[in-house]
């Protein structure tokens, strides 16, 4: 087996952290099959909100791809705060993407208050949460580290903690300040 | 806004999320000190905090989700695709959807499976996924699902398989366990198919319960043959190539990193011998209902698919032939060579196996009508400590002694029981420790356990306030003391460690104080713990609460600590190493905790033997 002669995801992740973009470019389309699988399924009237998914596909990359043996607490960690930040960068500009296609064709929409404030709950806009999140990182950089690790890498507050280096009660008050923030955010720009 | 507001804001949003609502308005006008501006941000803040918990809490790929066009609908029953009328929707596979349809042409009903639109975009996919239709229609085998045809009309692509009548083994196994007779007749179906299978240089790579159908007349049917080949690794690909195609599938890895062998897991090329260890899975959950490495996530799963063995068959279901649990544990050795090399192998021992169970079977049918006693039966977990020993390693073939004795277990289970267990003790005068529960099992019923801390605040060495209720997140006092109150609606017992700073543990349930001393809770009864003081040190203290079906020895034995001069504290390194390790194999429940916040209580719960939760309860 050429393990270390071909490029593999998490080759492909540190490349990319390193500042290659070619990297990116080859990881997109991985994560936008599983944004089609994951569409695919809704269709299909499958329940939501499988928290599983998004840890599923980085672990699936982690799993399969290192020689696990040999990985230590600390690259797994690594790991996910590179993958974490990889998610944000393509779901985001896949979001950017759905939204300039949806411009134009579309009847201009209503705002009703209330609907807009359960639409930001349930279906935030990944735009509008990205550049609130960037003015978040001026503000507190480790609470926007944190919001990366658990809605964009999707993983619990007890992975989070241990990613982040910090305890338990640590990323929860991080997690409600930084949930409250950035919820009154987008409630005042949509 | 800076920085330092920003964590001004936060100090005090999070200060007053602690507080009882009633004491909120009062602390906050206090904590902003006049500056009328700040006081109007909190507030907003707390408001959105009120309206925000299920904000965010699907994660992004989700929402993401929802904005993929939908180019497919769902076919309504009428329409036609090519010559095929669809009749109605049957399921969905990781490949596309699957109606039921009737061939206007051949007037007899097939499925139908229609690829999703992101397949049919991608030609090399779809050349790839024919390649492997064309391979999977080249088995002639009663037991394979026959396939009819692959074939685009227009933007749909399709393929079209016999339609079978019955159910997934996946779903035979959710109405409970299957007998024993059953779940070797489905075995051998199955693997005489991949027999065939790996006669013609095909591997399935995709063995699992929801691949298996049951016709109703009992005929068994292999499904998604050599469709599994295009998601798998080959060792014709390029490396990286192949890891993309491998990563497309994560839905398939949801479902399917239960039955990878070890060098599947690894990303290694594979053979027939992967199959015969998925095989091996399949065939541990129908006899014994429950899978031999389920973790409670992914990566758990595949860490003991890669490190773990199994607990023997004998351990998880009485009544098992020695035979079958040979059988199996070949199946599943970690290195290919030690496995069978194929399934004919494989179908030569279970065939050999189904004759002479059912030569033992005609001899007691008349006798007993008690078809039950001879059907496995769960153990509970930890009871096996004292009567399971590991059975002898001879291959059935090999040794008539061997099946001469099964004949008799068949015949006599209770006594050919306590005399196989008698040789066996004195052939293995030290068995090996079994380590109780070590595998999550998705055959125990759903066990749970409801906690909430009673805190009594402490001024100058006195109690000061009334006691409130708390889910542990506030923020303590150093010598404050809490106590726990636990409602649990099944029996179990419970076991309650501290760790301290230097990493030694502290026992702190049972105590002679408490409960008779006893670890026991009978359902329903709950229990409320003695008080638990606080130390003077400010920091985390983590708790765990180990709620157990049946008694934990790893507990018991530190009852003897519990004395005056412990003071239940854990310190011997080799005790040390040996919750360490129980903690290890049974990590802190993650996902399925409820935070009751309205009542401060948590409910923990989960399939799973011993449930553990872990307390954070912060201090200053």
């Amino acid at each position: 087996m050429s393990l270390s002669t071909t490029p593999n995801v998490t080759q492909l992740l540190v490349a990319w952290n390193n500042g290659d973009q070619e990297a990116l470019s080859q990881l997109t389309p991985l994560v936008y099959r599983e944004l089609h699988r994951l569409a695919h399924g809704y269709l299909r009237g499958e329940q939501r909100g499988h928290i599983l998914q998004t840890t599923a596909l980085i672990n699936e990359a982690f799993v399969r791809l290192i020689d696990w043996q040999s990985i230590q607490w600390q690259n797994r960690a690594h790991f996910f705060g590179v993958a974490a930040t990889l998610m944000r960068n393509i779901l985001v500009q896949f979001a950017r993407e759905q939204n300039a296609a949806k411009r134009g064709g579309q009847a201009i929409q209503v705002s009703l208050s209330e609907a807009t404030a359960v639409k930001t709950r349930h279906n935030p806009d990944l735009v509008a949460l990205d550049d609130a999140l960037n003015t978040l990182e001026k503000l507190d950089p480790r609470q926007a580290r944190i919001v990366e690790l658990r809605f964009f890498a999707g993983l619990s507050l007890e992975e989070a903690a241990e990613v982040a280096q910090v305890s338990v009660s640590t990323v929860r008050r991080d997690w409600r300040m930084a949930q409250a923030w950035l919820h009154q955010q987008l409630s005042a720009t949509t | 806004m800076t920085p330092e507001r920003y964590h001004r804001l936060g100090e005090i949003f999070n200060k007053a999320l602690e507080l009882p609502p009633g004491e909120r308005v009062s602390y906050l006008k206090r904590a902003c000190d006049g500056d009328a501006d700040l006081l109007r941000e909190v507030e907003a803040l707390l408001a959105n905090h009120s309206h925000s918990e299920t904000f965010l809490s699907r994660p992004a790929i989700d929402v993401a989700a929802q904005l993929v066009p939908q180019k497919q609908t769902p076919f309504a029953s009428g329409k036609q695709i090519s010559h095929y009328r669809i009749l109605s929707p049957i399921g969905a596979g990781g490949m596309g959807e699957v109606y039921l349809a009737e061939d206007i042409r051949l007037k007899r009903k097939v499925a139908l499976k229609v690829l999703p639109a992101s397949i049919g975009d991608d030609e090399e996919r779809l050349r790839r996924f024919e390649q492997e239709a064309f391979a999977a229609s080249s088995l002639n085998h009663p037991n394979i699902l026959t396939i009819y045809e692959f074939a685009p009309d227009g933007e749909i692509h399709f393929l079209a398989t016999e339609f079978v009548d019955g159910e997934t083994v996946r779903s035979c196994l959710k109405r409970g366990p299957m007998s024993l007779g059953k779940s070797l007749d489905v075995s051998v179906q199955t693997t005489q198919a991949l027999a065939a299978a790996h006669e013609a240089g095909i591997v399935h790579r995709d063995i699992k319960p929801e691949n298996v159908m049951v016709r109703k007349d009992g005929l068994v049917k292999v499904l998604d043959f050599g469709l599994a080949k295009l998601v798998a690794p080959t060792p014709l690909d390029s490396e990286a190539q192949t890891r993309m195609q491998t990563l497309t599938q994560a839905g398939t890895i949801l479902g399917t990193a239960a039955y990878m062998s070890p060098e599947q897991a690894r990303g290694e090329t594979v053979d027939a011998r992967t199959d015969v260890f998925s095989l091996g899975v399949f065939l541990y959950e129908m006899i014994s209902h429950r899978h031999p490495f389920m973790g409670q996530t992914i990566s758990h799963t595949l860490v003991a698919i890669i490190e773990k063995d199994p607990p023997w068959l004998s351990q998880v279901v009485k009544g098992v032939p020695v035979e079958l649990e040979q059988i199996v544990h070949r199946c599943l050795e970690k290195k290919t060579e030690d496995r069978y090399a194929n399934a004919s192998e494989l179908l030569a021992d279970l065939k050999r196996l189904q004759k002479n169970l059912e030569m033992g079977d005609q001899f007691t049918r008349p006798a007993s009508p008690q078809q039950s006693s001879q059907e496995p039966t769960l153990i509970p977990q930890n009871k096996t400590n004292e009567n399971i020993v590991q059975p002898t390693i001879i291959s059935p073939q090999s040794s008539p002694a061997v099946t001469r004795r099964s004949r008799l277990f068949w015949l006599l289970p209770g006594l050919a029981l306590v005399i196989i267990a008698g040789v066996a003790v004195w052939q293995w005068p030290h068995p090996a420790p079994v380590n109780p529960a070590a595998n999550v099992t998705t055959a125990l019923p759903e066990r749970n356990l409801t906690y909430s801390l009673t805190v009594q605040r402490y001024r100058d060495g006195k109690p000061y306030q009334s006691p409130f209720s708390s889910s542990g997140r506030e923020i303590f006092e150093s010598g404050w003391r809490f106590r726990l109150n636990l409602t649990n609606s099944q029996d179990g017992f419970l076991y309650l460690i501290n760790l301290e700073r230097n990493g030694q543990y502290r026992l702190l349930f049972p105590l002679p104080s408490n409960n008779g001393g006893s670890a026991y809770i009978k359902a329903g009864e709950g229990l409320q713990t003695g008080w638990y003081e606080f130390d003077k040190q400010p920091g985390t203290e983590q708790f765990r609460l180990i709620w157990a079906a049946q008694s934990a020895p790893e507990f018991e034995q530190f009852r003897r600590l519990v004395n005056n001069t412990d003071k239940g504290l854990i310190s011997k390194p080799e005790d040390i190493k040996t919750l360490t390790e129980f903690l290890q194999q049974h990590p802190a429940s993650q996902i399925p905790v409820n935070e009751d916040s309205q009542n401060k209580q948590i409910n923990v719960h989960g399939r799973e033997a011993i449930l553990v939760a872990l307390l954070e309860l912060e201090h200053r």
